[in-house]
């Protein structure tokens, strides 16, 4: 008798310490997820890097990589007088390297680091290849069925 | 029989115990989940993005530089890029303080907004409750057709809207 009240007693202890680590564990628990909640509260804003898709649209923050596109497109050659956009639709390709190594060049100055490819998709190659490591915005517009892709840094 | 008394009170004891348990847990839900709404969504990095794309819209046609923005006003760049740059929410400081954008190309600057906020856009990472400060550096051609470089700068302040919890 007296030795199924011990026993009895000392599950009983068991069974407490059991429940009282349990309800240590869930209050932490509880605190962590409290404390999780309360850093992500402080880091929620909306952004988007240059260039990116962004929540109001495909447009959004490309504009200064496409106006960049059209002045480099506009670029004309000392020389000669003909712009990018000119030359690449008389398929003056040789003229077209030297001017667009000219135009990248100007932007290199001034701390602006660009890619300029020309593709033709229907050949599915490159027709002009510069590139100078640029990852960044990306814009394209199409000349007589050539496209013609710059890309710059942020 | 003494047993059996026992195991009632013991399953009462683990029945108030759930309660206690099961209260904790929906306080601590209910209450994570109005940490996380309460909280404002910080927006200001995206309105100087969209900033500085209005003022690249503005200046720029054809990537050709608008020779028309010679001898603008401030308010000149505010009409003239059709910005609205007043905090229309009322919260915190002066409505008219909470924007700063500026134009700079050929040692010629046109601004608008609260100048001082330009100067706290530096290291604005490594620091809160500052303005949000968007930088953007473009080529365009000029009317001669020569390269321009132009830098354009947008701040936001709104901090007490948007940072200081």
């Amino acid at each position: 008798m007296l030795f199924h009240k011990i026993k009895s007693k000392k599950g009983q202890g068991a069974e407490t310490m059991t429940w009282i680590v349990a309800t240590i564990i869930i209050l932490i628990i509880t605190f962590l997820f409290l404390l999780a909640t309360s850093l992500l509260s402080k880091e929620k804003r909306v952004s988007s890097s240059f260039g990116e898709t962004g929540i109001f649209g495909a447009e959004y923050s490309s504009v200064a990589t496409q106006q960049m596109l059209f002045s480099f497109l506009s670029f004309k050659h000392s020389s000669s007088g003909k712009d990018l956009k000119t030359l690449i639709q008389e398929k003056d390709y040789n003229l077209m390297r030297k001017v667009a190594e000219e135009g990248i060049a100007k932007f290199k100055e001034q701390g602006i680091i660009c890619n300029f490819f020309v593709k033709d998709p229907t050949k599915g190659g490159s027709i002009l290849k510069l590139n100078n490591g640029a990852s960044g915005t990306k814009r394209e517009v199409f000349i007589d069925g050539k496209e013609a892709i710059l890309e710059c840094e942020e | 029989m003494k047993y059996r008394i026992n195991k009632k009170a013991d399953e009462r004891l683990l029945s108030f115990y759930w309660i206690i348990m099961f209260v904790i847990v929906t306080v601590a839900v209910v209450s994570a989940v109005l940490i996380f709404v309460s909280s404002p969504f910080d927006i200001r990095e995206t309105e100087s993005k969209l900033l500085v794309d209005s003022l690249v819209k503005c200046i720029s046609e054809n990537g050709v530089l608008k020779e028309n923005f010679v001898n603008l006003s401030n308010e000149g760049l505010e009409r003239k890029c059709n910005l609205n740059l007043k905090d229309n929410t009322y919260y915190g400081e002066e409505s008219n303080k909470q924007y700063f954008v500026a134009i700079r190309f050929k040692e010629k600057e046109y601004s608008s907004g609260n100048s001082n906020l330009e100067a706290l856009c530096e290291g604005a990472e490594q620091k809160e409750n500052i303005p949000v400060c968007a930088n953007k550096k473009i080529m365009l051609l000029d009317s001669r057709g020569e390269f321009v470089l132009v830098n354009l700068v947008a701040a936001v302040r709104k901090t007490e809207k948007n940072a200081i919890s």
